[in-house]
């Protein structure tokens, strides 16, 4: 007899469980080591070639600046990102630390997307060919070295995305803590992640199987509720203590991002200047392109989710709490390949290669044009004789 | 007076079915329908006809008398020679189904049996008593009763103190051991002494030590919980996994019913029992009455019980416990493996074969498996939600968790499967814990044995009166309080035989519970002082580092407790609770005031049962007994 007890089949999460890459948990902390070994070196020689990076510098200064043992907790008006800030408080070497814990992440984030694509039974030549498109491209060795709290609000995001995929689509609770759980943190890294975090929610609403029945959309609230609860019980915990300590509900949230809300020009202006700006970012992202296309032939309603994400960085830059545009690309390019369909068809696949060609010479060649900050970063490194010309 | 039927004139060797068709007590399609489920369970053919109310017992057993060849005696008017009984054991009777009735004046022993009384069984018998016997023959029925009325001091005396008997420290009857006294007083002394001299050093001291204990005990509830989620999917027993048991191999099945002043949901048991997909001639079910519960068992007799179930009364005496009178069960029950539901529970049909499956594959060390527990009117009140979602998360998230972990379980109120053989070497019940199965739970770690989980539900009545959820829930703490005594009796001694982990997980979970239902009134308390007097008057009084603690409390240890419990109710799939679990804050404070009358009746009345009323529920359709 089906009762609300029978467990559901879900063979989906069972493979997530049982077909880990590397299988052991030993062989996949090598891999992820392996992997991080050469941007902890980069991160080094960045160092080097051109002193520690000014955002890792300044999230340092912002961490040690804090009394976080006195009685009086009114500095928690200055302490947003409280993840990022404890972090940088903790990991020792500066910013030197950060850069070296953020080539560490990195190990991370490519072994988890290579194991998330060979779940979706794309063959590892492909994964690894994938996630090279994005892992060796300047903007994510930048990110990764020089910009410590948006590679791991990045990577939190990245890990919250594949959780809510599962957790929409085969109902695993244990995927739907680990997007709640991943968004939460995230928007404890940076308050950019907000919006990713709405977004999700809503995504759940619109993005299931089996759409009309009463129960169904009470179940669609109610994943919108346990997606986006952590999000916002961190942001209404810090927001209470901040108000408690310092008088001021959203003074460190002002001082994080102090854009915040001020739309320069006026709200339209702003949108349409945001819009804009991602259009641009998105020239970096041939892949995210693809997989939208993609995903809009064999099931249009899910194409929604890379509209929604790209919605998102539209509207972190126009509330003005936006990722840097490096990041925006890393971001684009990790969230593309997270959203990418089971299955590919060789032709699928073919197309994707070409993307992935593509995403690679634009990152190399359209540096100047979109990422100047990146193309710096870059000749200080070549000037200085730590890459080859 | 005996009454003793004459024997038969000539010797009848007519297979049982044609003899009770040749009696016109059984038509040949009955019969031929019988033989077709005896070719299937392999059962005898005479269980098959009484159980499915074909034919009755006391008929099928004067047929079978008389194929027999011996007289048959009617025990419930024969007096037994009480004399006979003196040296034999009243379990070993039970088992092998017979009981000496009356000296005969050839010196001889009149002995009264269930079986075909074959010549080897008569010499066995005879030399158990040391004296000639001549057989007849009875019911089960009959020398089940008569064992029940011949051994009621015995059985009560072994359901009663048996435990206490077997292993002192493990028994509840003594709150404290004299160290435990010792220590209490100390730790009383010096607190009080501290507060005294350095009142705000104290303050200070406490609250840090509260508030560290409190969020090591949610974080380890919280890793338990994710770790239990990767479980979800994960079955333990499939729908395959049962439907490949063959009928043949399913062994005898006894179930416990305790039950005591519940005559409103007595005749719904047996619905609900009914509906277990399981052979009924391979089913046994005690119903487990109070000497003094007429009312209840009025009810029970009105229901017309199937022949399946017997109707035990527990001798009268002190405690008057539910596990008392589990013990009782388990002395009567001749099933292999055994289980407890209480009166009004709805166990999903196919729970006893998941629970086989699972001791199959188990090793002999589990001894029990415990199936989740959920409610059937959920919907009720805010009581009922907030208790669904309490129930979703601890046997969905929790229990799969520390099995997973492989950390002690505290077993959940009912539901419970046990090996009947490893259930009576671990002593059974303790009458006098109030939480008698969390305390078994734990004790079954301690003594190196294994608890398990299935994922079958048993659909059990939230409660929906709020007197009577303080009065069920300060009963559990009790219990808890209880459990973690006895098993820190020994502290050391438990490290070495469970291992430090499994220590820490149990003093963490049985202890931390009640002790965080303790704190939350202080807690609440000093949080409102500081929201008065701001935060520089608090500046004053707490450093940094134990307001991080408190802060990381307040907003990260509600807010996992909260989260987990929403997600518990996600995937029991009652969306429409989800957001109930913001009310959770509140709901802990009814767990505080009933954890307070908790501590008060472990001082003054240690072993008092609070009995839980059922059969509350206005829910119709959770309901079966309302129109």
């Amino acid at each position: 007899m089906a009762s609300p007890a029978t467990p559901l089949h879900a063979p989906t999460f069972l493979r997530w469980r049982q077909e880990r890459w590397p299988r052991t948990s030993r062989t996949r902390w090598v891999v992820r080591l392996a992997v991080a070994i050469p941007f902890v070196a980069l991160a080094d020689l960045a160092n080097a070639a051109g002193g520690p990076s000014p955002d890792n510098l300044a999230l340092h200064h912002q961490a040690t600046s804090l009394h976080w043992v006195g009685g009086q907790l009114g500095w928690i008006a200055h302490a947003y990102p409280p993840l990022t800030l404890s972090a940088a408080r903790l990991f020792p070497g500066g910013a030197q630390g950060l850069a070296i814990a953020g080539g560490l992440c990195t190990g991370i984030l490519v072994q988890l997307t290579i194991e998330r694509l060979l779940l979706r039974a794309i063959p590892f030549a492909n994964a690894a060919v994938l996630t090279a498109g994005v892992a060796l491209t300047p903007a994510f060795w930048f990110v990764a070295s020089q910009d410590f709290s948006a590679f791991l609000t990045l990577s939190l995001l990245s890990v919250a995305l594949t959780g809510l995929l599962d957790f929409t689509f085969n109902r695993s609770t244990e995927s739907g803590f680990i997007a709640g759980i991943g968004f939460g943190l995230a928007t404890m890294c940076d308050l950019a992640a907000l919006p990713f975090a709405v977004a999700g929610a809503l995504a759940t609403l619109f993005v299931a199987p089996q759409a009309k029945a009463v129960r169904e959309i009470a179940r669609r609230r109610a994943a919108a509720t346990v997606v986006l609860f952590p999000s916002a019980a961190a942001l209404a915990g810090w927001a209470f203590l901040q108000w408690r300590f310092s008088g001021s509900w959203t003074e460190s949230f002002a001082r994080a991002d102090p854009m915040l809300f001020r739309f320069p020009g006026g709200v339209w202006v702003s949108l349409a200047r945001a819009a804009s700006s991602v259009g641009h970012d998105l020239v970096f992202a041939p892949v995210l392109v693809a997989a939208a296309a993609l995903l809009f032939v064999r099931r249009p309603s899910s194409s929604v989710a890379c509209m929604a994400f790209v919605g998102c960085v539209i509207a972190n830059r126009w509330i003005g709490a936006p990722f840097s545009g490096p990041t925006v690309v890393v971001l684009l390019g990790v969230v593309a390949l997270v959203l990418l369909p089971e299955r590919l068809k060789a032709s699928e696949q073919a197309v994707l290669w070409v993307c992935v060609a593509l995403q690679v010479a634009i990152a190399y060649g359209g540096l100047h044009l979109g990422l100047p900050q990146v193309a710096d970063w870059t000749h200080r490194l070549i000037a200085g004789g730590h890459l080859p010309h | 007076m005996t009454t003793v039927a004459a024997p038969p004139q000539a010797r009848r060797t007519e297979p049982l079915g044609t003899s009770l068709i040749e009696r016109g007590l059984l038509t040949h399609a009955e019969l031929e329908w019988a033989l077709g489920i005896q070719g299937v369970t392999g059962s005898r053919l005479g269980s098959i006809l009484i159980s499915a109310g074909l034919v009755r017992r006391l008929d099928v057993y004067r047929v079978l008398s008389e194929s027999w060849n011996c007289p048959f005696v009617d025990l419930t008017v024969t007096d037994i020679d009480r004399s006979l009984l003196v040296r034999l054991d009243a379990r070993r009777l039970a088992d092998e189904l017979w009981i000496p009735v009356q000296r005969l004046s050839d010196g001889s022993v009149l002995v009264a049996t269930a079986e075909r009384p074959e010549r080897g069984r008569a010499q066995a018998i005879a030399a158990v008593l040391g004296l000639p016997v001549r057989l007849v023959a009875t019911t089960d029925w009959d020398i089940r009763r008569a064992i029940g009325q011949c051994f009621a001091d015995a059985i009560l005396d072994e359901a009663t103190l048996g435990l206490w008997r077997r292993d002192e420290d493990h028994s509840a009857r003594r709150v404290l051991s004299s160290v435990q006294a010792v220590v209490a007083i100390a730790v009383v002394l010096v607190t009080a002494e501290a507060f005294l001299i350095a009142p705000i050093g104290s303050t200070v001291i406490l609250s840090a030590v509260i508030g560290v204990g409190f969020l090591v005990s949610v974080l380890f509830k919280f890793i338990v919980c994710m770790v239990g989620s990767r479980y979800e999917y994960a079955e333990s027993v499939s729908k395959d996994d049962i439907a490949a048991l063959s009928d043949n191999e399913l062994p005898l099945y006894t179930i416990l019913v305790p039950a005591y002043r519940e005559a409103n949901v007595v005749g719904a048991l047996m619905a609900n029992l009914s509906r277990l997909e399981y052979p009924p001639d391979k089913l046994e079910i005690l119903l487990l009455l109070e000497a003094d519960d007429a009312e209840t068992r009025a009810a029970a007799i009105a229901a017309k019980p199937p022949e399946t179930v017997t109707i035990v009364t527990v001798p009268p005496g002190q405690p008057q416990t539910k596990p008392k009178a589990c013990n009782v069960g388990l002395f009567l029950a001749r099933g292999e493996f055994l289980v407890i539901y209480d009166a009004e529970d709805r166990p999903e049909p196919d729970q006893l074969k998941a629970a086989l499956v699972a001791f199959a594959r188990a090793d002999e060390r589990q001894v029990c498996v415990q199936a989740a527990l959920n409610y059937f009117n959920a919907g009720e009140n805010a009581l009922t939600r907030m208790f669904t979602l309490e129930y979703s998360f601890w046997f969905d998230y929790m229990l799969p968790g520390l099995e997973a972990m492989r950390l002690p379980i505290p077993l959940g109120g009912t539901s419970n499967h046990f090996r009947t053989d490893a259930l009576r070497r671990l002593g059974g019940w303790d009458p006098f814990n109030v939480t008698e199965d969390a305390d078994l739970g734990i004790r079954s770690a301690a003594l190196g044995e294994t608890v398990g989980v299935i994922s079958s539900t048993t659909f059990e009545e939230a409660n929906s009166a709020y007197g009577n959820f303080i009065r069920q829930r300060s009963r559990w703490i009790k219990g808890y309080l209880q459990t973690t005594l006895v098993h820190l009796r020994h502290p050391v001694e438990l490290v070495r035989t469970t291992g430090w982990t499994k220590t820490l997980g149990f003093a963490l979970l049985v202890g931390g519970t009640p002790l965080s239902f303790l704190f939350v009134p202080p807690l609440y308390l000093l949080f409102a002082i500081t929201m008065i007097i701001g935060p520089k008057s608090v500046a004053r009084f707490f450093p940094g580092w134990v307001l991080w603690v408190s802060v990381a409390c307040l907003i990260v240890g509600n807010a996992m407790m909260i989260y987990v419990s929403m997600m518990g109710v996600f995937k029991r799939r009652r969306y429409r609770l989800v957001l109930w679990a913001l009310a959770n804050p509140f709901y802990w404070l009814l767990h505080s005031i009933a954890a307070y009358k908790a501590l008060w009746q472990l001082i003054v009345k240690p072993h008092y049962w609070e009995k839980t009323e059922h059969g509350l529920t206005s829910d119709t359709a959770a309901r079966p007994d309302l129109p």
